[in-house]
């Protein structure tokens, strides 16, 4: 698609500036005398006004049952609260690292990282699921304290292949942050695992030869 | 979103370089960004994705000639491919790079690019020349 412009081309962040009316008057008065002699420009206007369309609207997500872990954290809390206190009574032993929870990595550098794998399938949107078909729509959100840095990988399994359907890309820590980009898992079920690391990319030579270091997986089957 | 599609050439990967940026947006509570703003997060966003060698060779594979860029320039200056917009971005750094979206899939002039970036025109003008030498080589070692 090449049409020159008659002089000098209005830039798109000028056209996209005056067809939200961001433009002042005098602005907006130049790029109309421009648009009306130069049908360059006028046609780069108009992909610019006939093409309102909305980014695809967010759906309410089905969210599978929380783990036991977040569950036990808010509804059973004082319970569990009491009986640890009354264990504390009675046995006194060495202070051990807090437990890493399923679906959860700990790095250098960003802490406990919880990592939620996010399936949409014909619109409709699901957390942690436990199958895929070929036209589902992948992506990753991550949860760790904020202020923590981590670098994330994916790595997908199927019988003695694995890819890598994202780049390897660093993240600012957050709560539920989405892992830039999506993807697709053809071929059936599948291992999709996420290696996360703190300093920086995941080694994806250990990941090939299957080192499960720091890494969450979740098995998936083929869709009936 | 088309800012993101001029770079990318596709639909998926545009909607999901835009998401991704609004999502960060609502987590850290920015409400408060301007259209400028947004064009510089797009260009890193997407020229990330690009720079991936795994994420080039699918934007390569899944390239819309209708999303590219209209080529208003005039005809002196050249039009970039994709293919030669990622190989242009290997070998150049981010103030390099974004001066190259800027000018050529954005068609900003360089008074434009000064004001976008916050450098001077003159600066913008040597970046420019960088970015024309090196396309001219890769164009040449291409044919």
């Amino acid at each position: 698609m090449t049409a020159a412009c008659i002089d000098q081309p209005v830039s798109w962040l000028r056209l996209e500036r005056l067809a939200l009316g961001d433009l002042d008057a005098a602005g907006a008065t130049q790029v109309g005398a421009h648009l009306a002699a130069c049908p360059a420009c006028a046609a780069a206007y108009a992909r610019i006004t006939e093409d309102a369309r909305p980014l695809p609207p967010l759906r309410v997500a089905v969210v599978a049952p929380p783990p036991w872990w977040r569950s036990w954290r808010w509804t059973g809390g004082g319970l569990a609260l009491a009986v640890a206190a009354a264990v504390a009574l009675v046995v006194v032993r060495p202070t051990r690292p807090p437990a890493v929870p399923a679906g959860a990595v700990r790095v250098k550098g960003a802490g406990l990282v919880e990592v939620t794998v996010v399936r949409e399938r014909a619109g409709e949107i699901r957390f942690d699921p436990d199958d895929v078909a070929p036209d589902d729509r992948w992506k990753l959100q991550v949860t760790c304290a904020p202020g923590g840095r981590a670098w994330i990988d994916v790595a997908v399994y199927q019988g003695r292949e694995v890819g890598f359907p994202l780049p390897p890309q660093p993240i600012a820590c957050g709560n539920t942050v989405v892992v830039p980009g999506a993807f697709r898992i053809t071929a059936g079920g599948a291992e999709l695992c996420v290696a996360v690391t703190g300093a920086g990319p995941p080694d994806r030579a250990r990941l090939t030869a299957g080192d499960r270091g720091g890494v969450v997986c979740r098995t998936l089957r083929a869709a009936q | 979103m088309r800012k993101a599609e001029r770079i990318l050439r596709n639909r998926e990967d545009a909607v999901d370089v835009v998401q991704s940026l609004f999502a960060d947006l609502i987590a850290r509570r920015e409400d408060a960004v301007d259209l400028p703003y947004l064009y510089r997060a797009i260009t890193n966003r997407a020229l990330n994705l690009l720079r991936d060698a795994h994420g080039r060779a699918r934007l390569l594979e899944r390239e819309q000639a209708s999303l590219a860029p209209t080529a208003r320039v005039p005809t002196a200056t050249r039009v970039i491919g994709l293919d030669l917009l990622g190989r242009l971005c290997d070998q150049l750094d981010g103030n390099h790079r974004d001066v190259l979206v800027a000018r050529y899939l954005d068609e900003l002039t360089q008074d434009e690019i000064a004001e976008l970036y916050g450098v001077s025109r003159k600066t913008v003008g040597k970046r420019l020349a960088r970015v024309d030498a090196l396309a001219a080589e890769l164009a040449r070692g291409a044919a």
